[in-house]
């Protein structure tokens, strides 16, 4: 089965079916907040036993396309992650919404996923064997090195008050701690508590600090009428100018999605970070960032759609997976007797093809979808939010529960939404408290592995070429914001916008 | 004479009227009267949790158990999570956990308080053996130069580990069987591992013989099998027996209950699993898959893992050691 033929036969009835099928349910669980595109293929992997091979991996990479996507609604509308790798479009896809322009949000994120999904698309058919050589000469040192460049965010996301987002970063890096510290197999911090010792799952910590907060917060303003989106869906087509305007953001984001996504276990969420960073840093506008801007919503949209490309490279050329997707993934291949690995494409091309026009496919139902779904949801801003709440909580809870099976997820979940809502009444920003949280854990793990090669010495760091590139880019990129405001100190005092309240793009 | 207090009487009334009671009870309600979860604590995907859903779906289809048998996955904590919850169940047979050696040697380094003992065994239900190995054009081209290399220069040559579990244990058990000395580094799963091992990042790793045939496409090459025989699929690679290394040691996938649950629910929850393994198409997968499909029941199961508690334990208090060593640090 050449690719073409594998299109061929996506467009055949059964197959188009299973395919839209699970772009759709993948939509779905990418809306609703906790249940993660993870979670959803996790469960339907039994069902895969009793479907063809190509069956079964067309649906399975459709949901995951499905899932990457359909956060951004949740996070645009409601400022609640739908998925985890949506948190940085929740900055700012809802406040542009909050300004009017939900449509606008809604259709440049959607446009980003799909351009970024398909940049990726073309770099996983052209240049899946070089890239795997590539991301498998990354070792520990270098993917510290390229998490310490998201973590830089911290810094750059606390411009406001410096004081309250460091401390906010390092309050997730703690959180980040107790458990089973995964590099000696030690339990630290758990105090005793047996259910501890899996530690504070980011899942339920997220859904804590974005969703429960943000529904108390609302849910205490149902009778003061706190001010409601209106629902103006104008913009929701982007036109071919803003790809003009947008277009190297777009390319550029993608290219970092797709890097990350290849980079075995690092993840969408991870890639939206430093796409969103990268963003900022080189904006002429990075004042609005957190406020509504555009160039942030295309950035991280376009980023983590393509990290669905990348991700399938060491997939299906040396069999490697890192987060759950990706195991799922792999698992389906296995299961169905079939070898990931370079002798897939020779074997199996069937197989291959079938994931590669998947891929493209899903993408462009995605989009489809997402363009009749986001008239569809934007209706839900309509619902009064006395319904909408309470059904916001409910799926949380079965999110929260989902992951693991065990009602301790269910506490933390809760627990967090309270220091959430704290947090906010303190006008702690939250965003750095998720960077820590989920980069900590990452960048200890990556050091502490290196660090165990090389006998201790720091050395690698920066003899090896890539890692010691990347941390003197992380250096640049720490010290930019400072060196920038002391230019333009020196320029004179033409003051800043207001950090907080929504004001004009272009002001 | 001694006379019946009113107690007594009443006491052996009840007892009276409750062995036919008690029979009845046990015809109305024969175990198991409703569906049984099975604890898988892993994420899915991996080969224990292949075996689990491979079984599952046998059963359920054949109708093996007159209940539905299913499978939950609960992955935190490397499975501490999991095994905790199946131990902390109750003992009603309607809980069952499916894990692998990992149960031994989570409480050999510490992790947890309980190993097998705190279960009650129903059986193995797959068992795959296990070896070192490296990249086609290692520098290392037997085992004996590995040995050779590692007694002229201690912890230089690196071993690609997930701690606590066999990647690590059995390198550990071999180093110290054969007197050498490797330097560890954590990467993870067998697929992280495959990862640092093709990046030249580590030289070596423990892997099965399934991931052997898997991985032999990506230039992954067995030095050694920790196996009684040689692995006939592998039948080039010598044993660590025939170099004079003692060290054998085997993957086993096992099923167990919290304790307390009576052997007759055991029992029938063994002959389930048993009829799925011998279900041709089920036995077709695990060859597929270069899984030994071998039911040992309960009893057996608990003599050869209290075999094996000795030399774990001797490890883990290894590991044990370099961790207090690193938490002065």
């Amino acid at each position: 089965m050449t690719l073409a033929d594998a299109f061929l036969h996506l467009f055949t009835l059964k197959a188009f079916a299973v395919m839209v099928g699970g772009v759709a349910l993948g939509v779905s669980v990418g809306v609703l907040p906790g249940i993660t595109a993870g979670t959803l293929m996790a469960l339907t992997l039994p069902f895969t036993y009793q479907m063809s091979s190509v069956e079964a991996v067309s649906l399975l990479i459709a949901m995951f396309v499905g899932g990457v996507s359909g956060g951004l609604i949740t996070a645009t509308l409601m400022r609640i992650p739908g998925e985890p790798n949506a948190i940085m479009t929740c900055l700012d896809g809802y406040q542009l919404a909050r300004r009017g322009q939900p449509g606008r949000a809604l259709g440049l994120g959607n446009a980003s996923s799909l351009v970024g999904g398909s940049l990726s698309w073309g770099a996983l058919v052209l240049l899946s064997p070089p890239l795997a050589r590539l991301a498998v000469s990354f070792g520990p040192f270098e993917n510290f090195a390229v998490i310490v460049m998201a973590l830089i965010l911290i810094s750059s996301l606390s411009e406001a008050s410096f004081l309250k987002g460091l401390s906010s970063g390092l309050l997730g890096m703690l959180v980040s701690y107790p458990g089973i510290d995964e590099s000696s197999g030690i339990v630290r911090l758990t105090f005793g508590v047996n259910a501890l010792e899996g530690g504070f799952n980011s899942l339920p910590v997220i859904l804590g600090m974005f969703a429960v907060s943000q529904v108390v917060a609302d849910a205490l303003n149902l009778e003061g009428g706190a001010e409601p989106i209106r629902a103006s869906m104008r913009g929701m087509f982007v036109s071919l100018r803003d790809y003009a305007v947008h277009g190297w953001n777009m390319v550029r984001s993608s290219l970092i999605g797709i890097w990350i996504g290849i980079l075995p276990g690092v993840g969408a969420t991870v890639a939206s970070i430093v796409a969103y960073t990268t963003a900022k840093n080189l904006s002429k506008h990075s004042d609005e960032f957190g406020s509504g801007s555009e160039e942030a919503i295309v950035a991280a949209e376009s980023a983590n759609n393509a990290t669905t490309g990348g991700t399938l490279v060491p997939i299906l050329t040396l069999g490697i997976a890192g987060g759950l997707t990706d195991s799922v993934l792999l698992g389906a291949l296995v299961i169905h007797n079939l070898q990931p690995g370079p002798l897939l494409f020779k074997n199996n091309p069937e197989i291959v093809n079938t994931i590669f026009a998947t891929h493209l496919v899903a993408h462009l139902v995605m989009f489809a979808l997402m363009t009749f779904g986001i008239a569809l949801f934007a209706r839900l801003m309509l619902v009064p939010p006395a319904v909408i709440l309470p059904m916001v909580i409910v799926f949380s809870v079965i999110g929260a529960f989902a992951l693991n099976n065990r009602p301790f997820d269910i506490w933390v979940m809760l627990g967090f939404g309270l220091l959430g809502i704290l947090l906010e009444l303190a006008r702690v920003p939250l965003a750095p408290f998720v960077v820590g949280l989920v980069l900590a854990p990452a960048a200890e793990a990556e050091l502490r592995a290196g660090l165990m090669a090389s006998a201790g010495s720091y050395l690698p760091l920066v003899q090896r070429p890539m890692a010691g590139t990347m941390l003197a880019i992380a250096a640049a990129l720490f010290v930019w914001p400072f060196v920038r405001e002391w230019r333009r100190a020196a320029r004179g005092p033409a003051g800043r916008p207001p950090e907080t309240g929504p004001h004009t793009p272009g002001g | 004479m001694h006379t019946l207090t009113r107690r007594e009487a009443l006491r052996i009334l009840a007892a009276a009227g409750a062995v036919p009671l008690g029979l009845a009870g046990a015809a109305a309600a024969a175990y198991p009267d409703k569906p049984v979860r099975m604890i898988i604590p892993i994420a899915p995907g991996g080969q224990t949790d292949v075996v689990g859903r491979l079984l599952q779906l046998t059963i359920d289809k054949r109708k093996l158990l007159p209940q539905p048998l299913v499978v939950i996955n609960n992955a935190a904590a490397g499975g501490t999570v999991g095994t905790r919850l199946v131990r902390d169940s109750d003992p009603d047979g309607y809980t069952i956990g499916m894990f692998h050696m990992g149960l031994l040697t989570a409480p050999a380094v510490g992790v947890v308080d309980y190993d097998h003992t705190a279960f009650e065994l129903v059986g193995q239900v797959g068992r795959t053996q296990v070896g070192l190995g490296c990249l086609e054009d290692s520098r290392f081209k037997s085992i004996q130069d590995v040995v050779a290399e590692a007694k002229a220069r201690p912890e230089t040559i690196t071993v690609a580990m997930n701690i606590g579990l066999l990647p690590h244990f059995v390198p550990l058990m071999f180093q110290q069987d054969a007197g050498v000395r490797f330097r560890y580094v954590q990467s993870g799963g067998g697929a992280v591992r495959l990862k640092s091992i093709l990046g030249k990042h580590t030289e070596l790793s423990l892997f099965s013989g399934p991931e052997f045939l898997l991985f032999k496409s990506q230039g992954i090459r067995p030095l050694v099998m920790f196996s009684e025989e040689r692995v006939p699929e592998l039948s080039g690679v010598p044993t660590a027996k025939e170099i004079g290394v003692a060290t054998v040691f085997e993957e086993r996938v096992i099923v167990f209950a919290p304790k307390g649950v009576p052997r007759a629910s055991l029992d029938v929850v063994a002959r389930a699993l048993r009829a799925a393994m011998e279900d041709p198409e089920v036995a077709a997968r695990y060859k597929g898959l270069g899984i030994d499909g071998v039911f040992i029941e309960g009893p057996r199961l608990k003599t050869i893992l209290d075999g094996l508690k000795g030399p774990i334990t001797k490890v883990g208090d290894v590991v044990k050691q370099a961790q207090a060593e690193q938490k002065k640090k």
